[in-house]
Formats: C-alpha cells, structure tokens, sequence
C-alpha cells in the first residue's frame, strides 16, 4: 500500500513538471514568434549588407594589381629619366670647353642633373607606402574571404544554420539589390582601363 | 678611392642608379651592386669587399640579415657597412647598431649627408 502511494505521489510529479513545461512552452512560443518576426524583418537587411560586402571584396583585387601597376610605371618613368639625364652628363663631359666660365656653367648644371636625380627617390619611398597600402587590401580581402566561408559553413552545419539562411535567400529583395550593386559598379568604376583606345583610333573620332 | 671595392645591395631600380651614381660623383670606382641579400653574398663570394650600404626592406635576404651573415664570417667582421632605408624608428636603428651597422642613412638623402655618412666609416681622401 506504502509503495502504491510511494508510485502514486512519483506520477504526480512528473505531471507536475509536464504541466510546469507546456506552461513554459506557451509562455516561450509568443517570445519564439516575436524572434522570428525579427529576424523575417532583418533579414533582408542582412543580405543587402552581405551582399554589398561582397562587392567590395570583390573589388578589392582589382584596387591592389591597380597599386602594383602604379608602381611599375612609376618606376618604368623614373629609369626614362635616369637614362635622359645620364645622356646629358655624357653630353657634357664630351664639349669643349674654351672658358673657366663655361667649365662653371657646366658644373653648375652637373650639379642640377645630380640633385634631380636624388630628387627621384620619391619612386621608391611612394612605391614602399603604396605596397603597404598592397597589403593592407590583401589582409582585409583575406579577412572578408574566411567570414564568407565562415557563413556558408554555417549553412551546412546546423538546422538552425540551414533555416536562417534559407530564409535569407527567400527574404532578399532582388530589384533592390540588384540597384544597390549597379550603383555600386557605378561609384567604384575603373576609369583606367587595360584595353584603351590608341591615340590613332582616338585621334580618328575627331576626323 | 680607387682602390676601394664597394656593395650595395638594394631591391628598388631607381634607388639603384640614384645610388650608383652618388657613389660615382663622389669618387668611388669599384662598385657592385645586388638586388637582395641574396644575391649580394652570391657576387662577393670570390672578392673581398672593403665598404657595404645595404636597404633593409627587400625580398629573398633583407638588409638586417644580411648584415648578420656579414657579421658572422671573419673576413667582415669589422667592415663599414651603412644602412640606407625608409625605416626611421628608433628602435629600427637600435637594433641596426645592434647586429653591427657603422651608419645608417635615412631616405630620402642628399649628397651631402651620404658623403657626411660615408666619411664616418671610411677614409675617403
């Protein structure tokens, strides 16, 4: 009889903590609603910064071979340079002089041509800053890189992965984005082109 | 300063002629010039060489371990080497003057002050 009231009072338990649960239930499902709710709302939010974070990354390779071009014209330009003005020393050394005052005039023109050719360090330390600037672009290229893996991962991982980002997919306003990228395109466009006009070709649209 | 044999070791081109030619405007003759570290212990290998100015920021071998090579063989243990780099933190040129640099010039430079350097680390009359 003992261990009868002994099950008895057990059952009552557990149907308490049941009840004590389906009343935990209905008070989390309003919550569970409302977060939904927030995230349908955010959602489209989300993607549209997804996605414009994807075209930056996406520019961002084009902008550092852009630096690395620089400076290889730069440098291209600096040796023309150099070559000119080891011409003009040549030059020099090679007239005859009939005067002191024309070895001064020559001199003095030596020692312009030397401190031009100082003055042309800037190609080097510009080159440094801007393969600096290099880096930077390859870094955050790299970080933004591992963050979208990162989010396609969390895609295949959970169920809760899956469902959000399924409802990324179905919440993303097309048009819109669509929109923000072209305007996008459109800000960040690549005036210096590789496959530019000759001046001839130029020159012909003016005949 | 004919006799003089001088390295320089320095990954940027212009920086090369802007160098070279200083070096020729103020005597010397005998110049090697190296792209990095690398190279430079590949050219030196069969002479011996009596000054080095070396950039520190290059690919392959950087100027600090260069002088660090340098500095480990006898036969350069005590010769002038001058620094000439975009680096001018204090802590860069404490730990230039740590691993054994005679001088260090920071670019950009004029003739002037690359004569001034040279001339602390060796004779040049």
């Amino acid at each position: 009889m003992k261990e009868t009231n002994g099950n008895k009072n057990q059952i009552l338990t557990k149907v308490d903590e049941m009840r004590e649960f389906f009343k935990f239930g209905d008070e989390i499902i309003p919550f569970l609603e409302d977060l939904f709710k927030f995230l349908q709302d955010v959602m489209p939010i989300m993607s549209e910064v997804s996605s414009s974070l994807q075209d930056t990354t996406s520019k961002l390779p084009t902008a550092s071979d852009r630096i690395a071009d620089v400076t290889k014209t730069t440098e291209m330009a600096t040796t023309e340079i150099l070559d000119n003005l080891d011409l003009i020393s040549e030059k020099l050394t090679e007239l005859n002089l009939d005067s002191d005052k024309d070895q001064d005039h020559i001199d003095n023109v030596n020692e312009k041509i030397t401190n031009i050719i100082l003055s042309l360090q800037f190609q080097d330390i510009t080159s440094q800053k801007l393969e600096h600037t290099e880096r930077i672009l390859s870094a955050i290229y790299e970080k933004f890189t591992d963050l979208f893996h990162s989010l396609e991962g969390l895609k295949f991982q959970t169920d809760f992965g899956t469902k959000i980002m399924s409802g990324l997919d179905v919440e993303i306003d097309k048009k819109n984005l669509d929109d923000n990228s072209k305007l996008f395109d459109k800000e960040t466009e690549d005036t210096i082109r590789n496959d530019n006009s000759t001046q001839e070709d130029i020159d012909s649209l003016f005949d | 300063m004919q006799n003089i044999k001088v390295l320089f070791v320095e990954d940027s081109l212009t920086m090369r002629r802007v160098i070279k030619n200083s070096l020729k405007n103020i005597g010397f003759t005998d110049i090697i010039e190296a792209e990095n570290g690398e190279d430079a212990l590949k050219k030196i290998e069969n002479t011996k060489i009596d000054l080095v100015l070396t950039d520190w920021n290059m690919p392959e071998m950087n100027g600090e371990q260069l002088v660090l090579r340098l500095r480990s063989m006898d036969m350069y243990k005590s010769t002038p080497i001058l620094m000439i780099t975009t680096r001018g933190l204090r802590d860069d040129v404490l730990n230039a003057i740590k691993i054994g640099v005679n001088g260090y010039l920071v670019k950009p430079f004029d003739a002037a002050t690359l004569k001034k350097k040279l001339s602390k680390c060796i004779d040049l009359n």
